[in-house]
């Protein structure tokens, strides 16, 4: 088993805000490999943003604070470091991909520029025309058609497929060792998304980078990941490989994921949605804070009074926060997306 | 056609959504659409469970922003202030110690005292009366030029968003052509040559200080124009207008009824930002000689007295001149109280 | 972009005429130019009689408003009605000072305003934060002619009481105010106290605007890439917050031209400064329209160009904008 490249463990960070404490993130604890890909799956609301960005120290520190736990990347805690070396280490050796390619790019500067700059923040002694030399060979791996003369457009010239490679090729421009991606193909078409899911696998063969795909969107993760994580409410309430975690979910909410897919192959009159909402991160509900929206809680009061324990269930590694987890192995799911199911 | 009813479920969710996510003015287009009566769903179990969630939320949106509102304490603060100044000038008889031109000849061009709090001025007259009384004019007048200028504007901006093509560009090559003139300059000219005296139009006289306030109206419903014609521009192709349209509602009922009340905000906020204003321009209009003219006493032209008499009696031009700062403060602090609590989307403050 | 500019400069033309036009009728109707000198005991009716000749007073107003277009375009604007004083040369004069005036004032107002304004929203929060905020507040809450009044009114008194003369506008262009540094300082004693009277209206508006533009962009996507990129701070609030920020305050400042004119009506007037606010409000009070009708075409051809560098400008820093 080689050595993680970050670890993450029992971070907490919280929000002060005029309505009362905001707990973000409780206690995540994750691992990442070399060459992977993590998927982080969750709705919005439930840390999965957050946790990544107070990692790189992107988080504006007040409001935030981060209550405890440890971001360790090389053995470096990230969260504990000067600001000097973590931003040394931003954007090179870890580099960050956003949702919005339209907004995530200076709209008064030239494409070329952005990422010329990227280059030069690492390579201080590089030269701007190596630095453009390798901007458009960047443009050029991520598929960006002409791009010397794409060097010198701004972002509002580009579509919207082609300025997220163009942040991806920012984003890979420094052979970064780990890639986030936060939301990558969500404010795509979806035919689009594909084309960028093509670029990205490219860009993790080009770089060999571990990767950390966050999003909602479960057809990606089926797509990419070799291990999810799965979020709720700030915590981590299920982790497996990725056949496992579709088919064979061992975390009601997991289940509930999996279940309300919409499938070619099922022949279903309505789609089941997990009822309710999120819970509130200012005052969550007692016990385990899905036991509100949990259909296999079946009110019993453990699930009221207790926070369950991230543990163990199954071989390999698969962990699951549900005190009821082994009930779930008896289900048998068919909602997974995976055609072979390698059981 | 194969209706189907909302489960209890969804209904659930449109309340918890509304409160969870709070106010703000964006309401779900088919939420609008059940609102207008007769129009929208033809299910009326539907239309009825929707109503009776969009007005929840109705009372809840205004009740959030009352409490955003109140959160301010310095608009709070300045809305107290504001409305003892309106009282007082609303009753001057009853506050100003003296009468506006009582003479007391025995302290002509006094120091503040506590007989006369605000001095005297060159005839001997109560300061602080002539104050009171300026008062009640200038904040008269202010209030005159906000609503008739959000009046115009909102009618302006509303035509000519809404209808668009040539009424639009009509309506704003003729606002382009008042913005043209420099604003101050254009007013003097025209309080130099309109607005000098009374003018009487049959029977109804119109008093000088409302010829000004007219005057003044003219040229400040430009901005107000500008901002309401953009929301009607952003509104009118949402589909709640476009359901109102098919259930028969008439253009000046979508205006008036559906897309007018979505601009109050801006609309509120303006018209503070145009009283003060109003205060500053005729102050300095009445100053200059061209505004207000004597005997009315108004905060503007009391400075120009106070000036004229030399610079050795500070007071006459000191009192009238805090007491406008203190009017312009106490409404653009209100103002911008009203902004945070009716645009929920702004930065709040810590 | 040469075909807007053209364009742009074409319309304009036209506003102007229509412009002139509503004015110079207006002005006209309201107004009587010689029925100051009516009044004169001492008028002889031949000068009466001359100078309603000369203007043609007595023709209907369209003619006599093709006249002054005559006048205006060919002849230099022309000449007083009264006193056939002719009015170029006095508008030069006048405005020479008062841009002076307006152009020292900006530019100060602007440099402060930028600073104040992007201090403020990095230290957002702070005592310095909040001071100015307040300081902006009552700035925009003071009468600008009161304001100066009470300077004066301070001074006036130093000098009484110290013998003292620190500020003064008297003799603007009389003594010669030499070269360089003795330049600076005439212009400085001269002018100082209507700039900074100025300068208060502009910093208010502007730092607030600046802080609020700021303040967005800093909070702006964009931003956050840059810093994911790992960009040293200040290259993050330099490169990327404040060139954005910069752009609309650029408009705001080019379309306050035509306020600042206004403004300096009546700050002149205050400091009896020998400037372009001074001279339109003695004609104004002289009643006679064609010196006002000067006034306000220049002033009006001033605000149209603002206008038009002001998109310019615009177009020149956001790239989204150009004009083709």
């Amino acid at each position: 088993m080689p050595e993680p490249i970050l670890s993450v463990r029992d971070l907490t960070v919280e929000f002060q805000t005029e309505d009362g404490v905001v707990r973000a993130v409780t206690e995540v604890t994750y691992d990442l490999f070399p060459g992977e890909t993590l998927g982080v799956v969750g709705e919005s609301g439930s840390g999965k943003s957050v946790s990544v960005m107070t990692m790189l120290g992107l988080v504006p520190m007040p409001p935030g604070r981060v209550v405890s736990g440890e971001a360790l990347y090389k053995g470096k805690d990230l969260l504990t470091i000067p600001k000097r070396q973590l931003r040394d280490i931003r954007g090179g050796e870890v580099a960050m991909i956003f949702q919005d390619p339209m907004t995530s790019l200076n709209p008064v500067l030239t494409i070329g520029d952005q990422i010329a700059e990227a280059v030069k923040t690492h390579n201080p002694g590089k030269k701007d025309d190596a630095a453009k030399e390798r901007a458009i060979h960047l443009l050029d791996v991520v598929g960006v058609p002409f791009p010397e003369r794409r060097f010198d457009q701004y972002p509002h010239e580009f579509s919207g497929g082609m300025r997220q490679r163009a942040m991806i090729a920012m984003a890979i421009s420094n052979d970064p060792s780990v890639l986030i991606a936060d939301e990558p193909t969500t404010a795509l078409d979806v035919t689009i998304q594909a084309q960028i899911i093509e670029v990205m696998r490219l860009a993790q063969e080009e770089t060999h980078a571990a990767t950390i795909l966050i999003t909602h969107d479960l057809g990606l993760i089926a797509e990419l990941a070799d291990r999810v994580v799965v979020m709720y409410a700030g915590r981590v309430v299920e982790l497996g490989g990725v056949y496992t975690i579709f088919n064979a979910p061992r975390h009601p909410y997991t289940v509930g994921l999996m279940t309300s897919l919409a499938r070619i192959d099922a022949d279903r009159e309505w789609l089941e949605p997990i009822p309710g909402q999120p819970p509130s991160l200012i005052t969550p509900p007692p016990g385990c804070a899905f036991h509100p929206r949990c259909s296999f809680s079946q009110g019993r009061a453990l699930c009221r009074t207790d926070i369950p324990e991230l543990r163990q269930v199954g071989e390999g590694v698969h962990l699951s926060r549900c005190h009821f987890a082994e009930e779930l192995e008896a289900r048998r799911v068919t909602a997974g997306l995976g055609a072979e199911v390698v059981q | 056609m194969t209706e189907r009813l909302p489960r209890a479920g969804e209904i659930h969710e449109q309340r918890d959504s509304v409160s969870l996510t709070g106010a703000g003015t964006v309401v779900s287009p088919q939420a609008q659409a059940a609102a207008i009566p007769g129009g929208g769903a033809t299910d009326v179990g539907a239309a009825l469970s929707y109503e009776s969630g969009v007005e929840a939320k109705a009372r809840s949106q205004w009740a959030y922003a009352r409490i955003r509102f109140f959160r301010h304490r310095l608009a709070v603060a300045s809305m107290v202030v504001l409305l003892a100044l309106a009282v007082v000038a609303a009753f001057p008889a009853f506050f100003a110690p003296f009468g506006s031109n009582d003479q007391d000849l025995l302290n002509i061009a006094a120091k503040p005292t506590w007989e006369h709090p605000f001095g005297t001025d060159l005839l001997g007259r109560d300061y602080l009366s002539r104050v009171i009384f300026g008062l009640q004019v200038s904040l008269a007048v202010a209030m005159l030029v906000a609503l008739l200028a959000t009046l115009i504007g909102t009618a302006i901006g509303a035509l000519a968003g809404y209808y668009g093509g040539i009424i639009d560009n009509l309506l704003m090559r003729f606002t382009d052509l008042i913005l043209t003139l420099p604003g101050l300059a254009v007013l003097l000219t025209a309080a130099a040559f309109l607005g000098a005296e009374s003018k009487s139009l049959g029977p109804i006289t119109i008093s000088q200080p409302v010829m000004i306030g007219l005057i003044l109206a003219f040229l400040f419903w430009t901005g107000l124009a500008r901002i309401v014609r953009g929301v009607f521009l952003s509104l009118r192709e949402k589909e709640f207008v476009e359901a109102a349209r098919a259930s028969g509602a008439s253009d000046r009922r979508i205006i008036v009824r559906h897309i007018l009340p979505n601009c109050v905000g801006p609309i509120v906020v303006t018209m503070t930002l145009i009283v003060a204003t109003a205060i500053l321009v005729e102050a300095a209009l009445s100053f200059l000689g061209f505004g207000i003219q004597p005997p009315t006493p108004a905060l503007g032209s009391l400075i120009n007295e106070g000036n004229v008499g030399g610079l050795g009696s500070w007071w006459l031009v000191t009192f009238p001149g805090l007491v406008i700062v203190l009017i312009a403060l106490a409404v653009n602090f209100i103002g911008d109280g009203l902004r945070d609590a009716l645009d929920p989307t702004q930065r709040v403050r810590a | 972009m040469l075909t807007y500019v053209i364009r742009r400069l074409l319309y304009s033309i036209v506003v102007l005429f229509a412009a002139s036009f509503i004015i110079f009728v207006f002005v006209s109707y309201s107004n009587d130019p010689v029925a100051f000198l009516k009044m004169q005991p001492t008028a002889s009716e031949q000068t009466i009689q001359n100078i309603t000749e000369r203007k043609h007073l007595d023709e209907p107003v369209v003619v006599q408003y093709v006249y002054w277009v005559k006048d205006a375009l060919f002849n230099q604007f022309g000449t007083t009605t009264i006193g056939d004083r002719p009015i170029l040369p006095d508008l030069q004069r006048v405005m020479g000072h008062t841009l002076q005036l307006v152009i020292a004032a900006e530019l100060l107002a602007i440099l402060l305003a930028v600073f104040i304004g992007v201090y403020s929203a990095l230290r957002q929060y702070t005592a310095f934060d909040y001071s100015a905020t307040t300081f902006s507040f009552l700035g925009l809450a003071t009468p600008v002619f009161w304001l100066g009044l009470m300077l004066q009114v301070l001074f006036v008194n130093i000098y009484l009481w110290f013998d003292v003369r620190i500020f003064y506008t008297a003799n603007l262009s009389g003594i010669d105010p030499g070269t360089g540094i003795h330049f600076v300082l005439d212009r400085a004693q001269h002018l100082g106290l209507p700039v900074i009277v100025l300068m208060v209206a502009s910093v208010a508006t502007y730092s607030r605007f600046m802080r609020a533009s700021m303040l967005e962009v800093i909070n702006s996507d964009y931003v956050r890439t840059a810093r994911a990129k790992g960009l040293p701070e200040r290259s993050v609030t330099m490169r990327h917050a404040f060139r954005n920020a910069l752009i609309p305050l650029v408009t705001i400042i080019a379309l306050n031209f035509g306020a600042l004119l206004g403004g300096a009506v009546v700050t002149e007037t205050v400091f009896a400064l020998d400037g372009m606010g001074l001279y339109f409000v003695r004609q104004l009070e002289l009643g006679d329209p064609y010196p006002v009708m000067a006034w306000l075409m220049v002033t009006a051809t001033f605000v149209i160009i603002f206008n038009l560098i002001a998109d310019i400008a615009y177009g020149y820093l956001d790239p989204r904008v150009r004009y083709d």
